[in-house]
């Protein structure tokens, strides 16, 4: 269990200079369960549409189309899975790393019911096919408004709880949770401009490729400062505590961090190598995205190196397991991404499914792990009681492993032989598959593959359902806020 | 500081690093190790490739551009296709090399099963037109030859939504699909689509 802060008597000062505050951990815990639901929500949905590539009667009806449930898949991952755990990590670590209770419960509360409120309104939306047609900003203009104000209330209790912080310096993870927030209000209020003509259709007040290049920076730096920074600075906090050794390096993390920020925001254009896009603007995406690979690299080795002297607690720990696994793919995807933007390289992956197996290296790996084993980490701590079952845990790591290597090698394998047969040509110079149709036949076994790995990996949540449900039974039936005491010192 | 974490521990590689003084956040400790050498070198060289590239395709020209790759496969392909009509020589296309195949039912049933695959969908499964003409009636767009009805396959008319078949087909091939489509004159299928173009008697 967490060292109480409360110091001990011989240390302790006179009443009078004692500052006792709170921790709010309430609001975590409601992070929490909305990350569980929404990740199987999501990923059930992620499942279904696995299905209706191989199987099109999956396809139900207008409203459960695969044209349709995709961006609810990605939606649903990314900012209601994703976005809920990076909130938890953030509400969690940050009044720890500050020594202080956030700045205001009502707007926590208010975050926390404005974005499973916008969640809702994704779910409905989309399904009914009310969409901007910009990938993972699809929803339309009033969510759009709701986003950016839930967005702005969270940042100003960020800010004011660092403002009110007991301690002098910012530790590393509170870097990368302001580079977050701040640039994906950027992101995507920059993004979503646009002029409304109805409830729900609205015109971008970008055209053609201007409208393109925009939509990219803000998809490839939703990648960046939604499912990396965010889940960097989870990272810092949780893994160390986990493996209580120190971090590896503070200095690596300043330059990493730095390099990081500043490189990201330009390599967009790799999204839209081999367009309409000018070559000079793809050039430049592309040596930015090879830049990136060293700084990405930074987080992996900070991560790993810190269990230096540590490895043998992985043996026992399910939560070391995870964050290794997820800091593992961070590393693999990060190379991946820099060799995939290389021009020849994307000629041969880009529109194939390569970029699936791409995106999940990362988000089943990266940000699924990461946030499973900061929850196994988190329901001992915030419900006061011991983990259900050990065992279901490490049943849950383990099928989670395979399921995400079968999605991930049959979308390698269905990627690179997709790529190879569109620019197949037979020894008169003519197509070899002219026919679309026969790529697609080819790798409907691929889909079949994907869909297993993905349905275990779908398991494994619900796995982890179960040990939640269970462990949260076992709960004391008070958990009232942690209460603290430290000196007095002048605050800024 | 936290009196349990004072001791150092040494860490495997023997740097002698005791947690950095003052950096102790929530219990959380800080070693300042150096940034591992490989580490810096490989982003030192991505740093430098960037110039070196984004020089190379726009100021000096050492590396191809997307329009001098494209004309450059563009080339290859031109070339391997020669090659392969001079070792391979094809059909001579006029009139009479084609109304050869017209004449022969076998090529006009060759032709059937292509048009099965590649054109019913536009065309009607019977030819009476959908997206496209109808051609089993006596209106043709773009004339009625033999020839003729090769060249729009060949090359299409995109601005109309036909497709040109000249790199998916032979020209054995497309000899096939005129002769199904002479087949289907005056056959009269339901559903036909109005027709398009001039008359030919
Ligand atoms: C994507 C739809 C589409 C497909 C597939 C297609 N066509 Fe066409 N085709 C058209 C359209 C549209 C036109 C009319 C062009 C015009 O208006 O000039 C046309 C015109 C033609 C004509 C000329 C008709 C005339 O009246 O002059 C011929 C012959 C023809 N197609 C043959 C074929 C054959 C053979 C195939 C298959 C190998 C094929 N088409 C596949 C859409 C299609
Ligand atoms: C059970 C697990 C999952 C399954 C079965 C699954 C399945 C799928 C499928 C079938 C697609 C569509 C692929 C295509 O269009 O060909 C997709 C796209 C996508 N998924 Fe998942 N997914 C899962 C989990 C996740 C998670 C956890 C995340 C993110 C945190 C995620 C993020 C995405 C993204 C971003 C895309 C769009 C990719 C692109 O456009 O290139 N998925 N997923
Ligand atoms: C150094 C880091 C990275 C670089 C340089 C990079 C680069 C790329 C490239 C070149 C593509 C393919 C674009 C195309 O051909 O269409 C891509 C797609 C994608 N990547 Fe990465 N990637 C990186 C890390 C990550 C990580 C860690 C994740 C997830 C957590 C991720 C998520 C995605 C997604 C979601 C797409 C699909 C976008 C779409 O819908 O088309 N990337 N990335």
């Amino acid at each position: 269990m967490e060292t109480k802060a409360t110091p001990s008597a011989a240390t302790r000062p006179a009443p009078s200079a004692v500052d006792v505050f709170t921790y709010d951990e309430k609001i975590v815990r409601m992070f929490v369960l909305a990350t569980a639901i929404w990740g199987f929500v999501g990923m059930l949905v992620g499942v279904l549409i696995a299905l209706q590539l191989p199987f099109w009667p999956a396809n139900l009806g207008e409203y459960l189309t695969f044209g349709r449930l995709r961006p609810l898949h990605t939606n649903a991952v990314i900012f209601a899975f994703a976005g809920n755990s990076i909130f938890a990590a953030i509400y969690y670590s940050t009044q720890r790393l500050c020594k202080t209770r956030m700045f205001s419960d009502a707007m926590s509360r208010i975050h926390f019911w404005g974005w499973q409120a916008i969640i809702v309104a994704a779910a409905i939306t989309l399904p009914m096919g009310f969409t901007t047609s910009k990938e993972y900003a699809e929803l339309e203009w009033p969510v759009d408004v709701a986003i950016a104000v839930v967005w702005v209330i969270f940042a100003v209790n960020f800010f004011m709880t660092l403002k009110q912080r007991r301690e002098k310096h910012m530790y590393v993870a509170i870097w990368f949770y302001i580079a977050t927030i701040i640039t994906v209000a950027v992101l995507h209020i920059g993004n979503s401009l646009a002029i409304p003509v109805s409830l729900f259709k609205s015109y971008p007040i970008y055209a053609g490729v201007q409208d393109a290049m925009v939509q990219w920076w803000y998809g490839h730096n939703a990648v960046a400062f939604f499912l990396t920074t965010p889940f960097l600075g989870l990272m810092y906090y949780f893994l160390p505590k986990a493996a209580e050794r120190p971090v590896f390096s503070y200095r690596l993390s300043i330059v990493h961090f730095w390099s990081l920020v500043f490189i990201y925001i330009w390599a967009g254009p790799h999204h839209l190598n081999y367009t309409a896009l000018p070559e000079w603007a793809t050039t430049l995406g592309m040596t930015f995205s090879v830049m990136l690979w060293m700084p990405s690299w930074g987080g992996m080795i900070n991560g790993l190196f810190t269990l230096r002297g540590a490895w043998h607690k992985l043996r026992d720990s399910v939560v070391l397991k995870m964050f290794v696994i997820g800091i593992t793919f961070y590393g693999m995807s990060t190379f991946e991404g820099p060799m995939l933007s290389v021009k020849s390289v994307n000629a041969l992956s880009h529109y194939t499914d390569w970029t699936i197996g791409h995106v999940h290296a990362g988000a089943l790996g990266w940000n699924g792990f990461m946030t499973f084993g900061m929850i196994y980490w988190l329901l001992p701590r915030l419900w006061r009681t011991k983990l259900w079952s050990q065992r279901l845990a490490t049943t849950h790591f383990w099928i989670g492993t395979i399921g995400m290597l079968l999605y991930v090698m049959a979308m390698y394998s269905s990627g690179v032989t997709q790529g190879l047969m569109w620019r197949a040509f037979d020894e008169a110079g003519r197509l070899l598959y002219p026919d679309f149709m026969e790529t697609v036949v080819q790798i409907v076994p691929m889909y079949w593959v994907r869909l297993i790995g993905g349905t275990l990996y779908l398991t494994g949540v619900i796995l982890m359902g179960i040990n939640m449900y269970q462990t949260i039974k076992s709960a004391p039936k008070e958990l009232p806020d942690p209460s603290f005491a430290v000196p007095k010192v002048a605050t800024a | 500081m936290n009196p349990n974490e004072a001791k150092p521990t040494p860490s495997p590689e023997g740097s002698p690093d005791a947690p950095m003084q003052g950096h102790s956040y929530d219990g959380i400790q800080e070693y300042d190790n150096p940034m591992p050498g490989w580490w810096v070198w490989i982003f030192w060289a991505t740093v430098l490739f960037a110039p070196f590239y984004i020089l190379g395709v726009h100021v000096f020209g050492y590396i191809d551009t997307y329009q001098e790759d494209l004309a450059q496969s563009e080339q290859e392909l031109a070339e391997m296709r020669a090659a392969y009509a001079e070792a391979h020589p094809s059909l001579q296309i006029d009139e009479a090399s084609l109304q050869k195949y017209v004449e022969d039912p076998a090529m006009a049933a060759a032709g059937a099963q292509l048009f099965a695959a590649n054109c019913a969908s536009c065309h009607g499964a019977e030819g009476q037109g959908l997206i496209g003409p109808n051609l089993t009636d006596k209106y043709w767009i773009h004339g009625n030859t033999n020839v003729d009805l090769f060249n729009v396959i060949t090359k299409g008319v995109l601005e109309k939504g036909m497709p040109p078949w000249e790199s998916v087909f032979s020209v054995e091939e497309r000899a096939q699909l005129v002769a199904f489509i002479r087949s289907l004159e005056g056959t009269n299928p339901p559903d036909a689509k109005e027709p398009q173009g001039e008359l030919y008697e």
